[in-house]
């Protein structure tokens, strides 16, 4: 069982966290993500870089969780986590629906009363 | 007082329209006004609509059955109307069943009387698939056992319902599907709710949204739907006594 890793895939692992920290501040800066949203990618991005350059910490970690593979705890974790950022997604896509809802109703309501001709039944 | 508002929500109805408008204005009813909600329709509904000389709530994008319903509820709260009447705009409802209705309950004061194809001892000529009527019995049965008040067509969209339901459905109406759940929480927050017979026709134009694989999809949408509606009814009506101590 290896327990640690390659000088290459620290390496690998290490530039993509960079490249998802670059990621996210030229989202950030072109206004394309809320920092509201990237509050939650920020930390993640951190993390991945973080167990890239120390992944003994990682086994440390896992170990201490009571999981005999660190990548067990990494896949745990992260389907944890990422369950709850899609139930959090799906909150905000609900309020926005519902959001839009009114907005159109309102509209419609408001433009009838605005140009009301007597038009009722006679 | 007004007293009734008619509402017709319409996505591409540009066909229908003109002739159930006419057969609504040649109702003659007093005090009443025809409300066509537009909802988004990618045809001339619009324009046919606005030669008619009724009014005219127009959304700006589709929302979708219960957001254009909530509209048309909107309004009638808005304008202060005693009674909102609820038909398709596809011409499957018979604008002739609207003075008996409104006759009906008025003289024995409900809060909604629906439209009921499926009464006992009333023969329907309506046509209706194997599956369909299937699906009708076991919504109809849900809300039974949870309201303990059998409704016997509880998908109608034929419906007048008074004001109190006029303001319960304009400050809340669920997006698709929505008769069945609304009519568990008109029950279950102690309105009183009875049917009439009425026929209905086949539709004129345009299919059933409810066909193939979403027919599922529609069975455990209006299943859930009505626990939820049961219970937001029971809150309806725990609240309402706390707030008459």
């Amino acid at each position: 069982m290896n327990s640690t890793l390659l000088p290459i895939q620290r390496i690998f692992f290490s530039l993509m966290a960079l490249a998802l920290l670059g990621v996210l501040l030229a989202f950030l800066r072109r206004g394309r993500l809320d920092l509201r949203h990237a509050i939650i990618w920020l930390p993640v991005a951190g993390v991945i870089l973080l167990f890239s350059v120390f992944p003994e910490a990682l086994w440390v970690i896992s170990g201490f969780l009571g999981f005999q593979v660190a990548s067990n705890a990494v896949f745990s974790l992260a389907l944890i986590g990422l369950l709850f950022v899609v139930l959090l997604q799906s909150v905000a896509l609900g309020r926005a629906k519902s959001d839009i809802r009114d907005l159109a109703q309102r509209m419609a309501l408001y433009e009838a009363n605005v140009n009301r001709p007597d038009s009722r039944v006679k | 007082v007004k007293r009734l508002a008619i509402l017709i929500p319409a996505y591409n109805e540009e066909k229908s329209l003109p002739a159930l408008i006419h057969s609504l204005k040649t109702l003659g009813l007093p005090d009443s006004e025809i409300v066509v909600i537009n909802d988004g329709s990618r045809d001339s509904t619009l324009e046919v609509a606005r030669k008619q000389s009724v009014t005219v709530l127009d959304l700006p994008i589709n929302l979708g059955i219960g957001g254009a319903m909530q509209t048309g509820y909107r309004w009638a709260e808005k304008m202060d109307y005693e009674w909102a009447i609820q038909m398709d705009g596809d011409g499957q409802h018979d604008p002739g069943f609207i003075v008996g209705m409104l006759q009906e309950a008025e003289r024995s004061k409900v809060q909604m009387l629906i439209g009921s194809r499926f009464l006992p001892g009333h023969s329907s000529d309506f046509r209706s698939t194997f599956l369909r009527r299937v699906g009708i019995g076991w919504f109809s049965f849900l809300i039974g056992a949870l309201c303990r008040k059998r409704v016997y067509d509880p998908t109608s969209g034929l419906r007048l319902v008074r004001r109190e339901l006029i303001r319960s459905f304009a400050h809340s109406y669920p997006s698709d599907y929505p008769e069945p759940e609304t009519t568990a929480t008109a029950i279950a927050a102690g309105h009183v709710v009875r049917e009439v017979p009425v026929s209905m026709r086949a539709r004129q134009g345009g299919r059933s949204s409810i066909d193939g694989p979403r027919s599922l999809y529609y069975m455990v949408k209006v299943s859930v739907g009505i626990l939820m509606g049961v219970l937001l009814g029971f809150e309806q009506r725990i609240r309402g006594q706390v707030s008459t101590l």
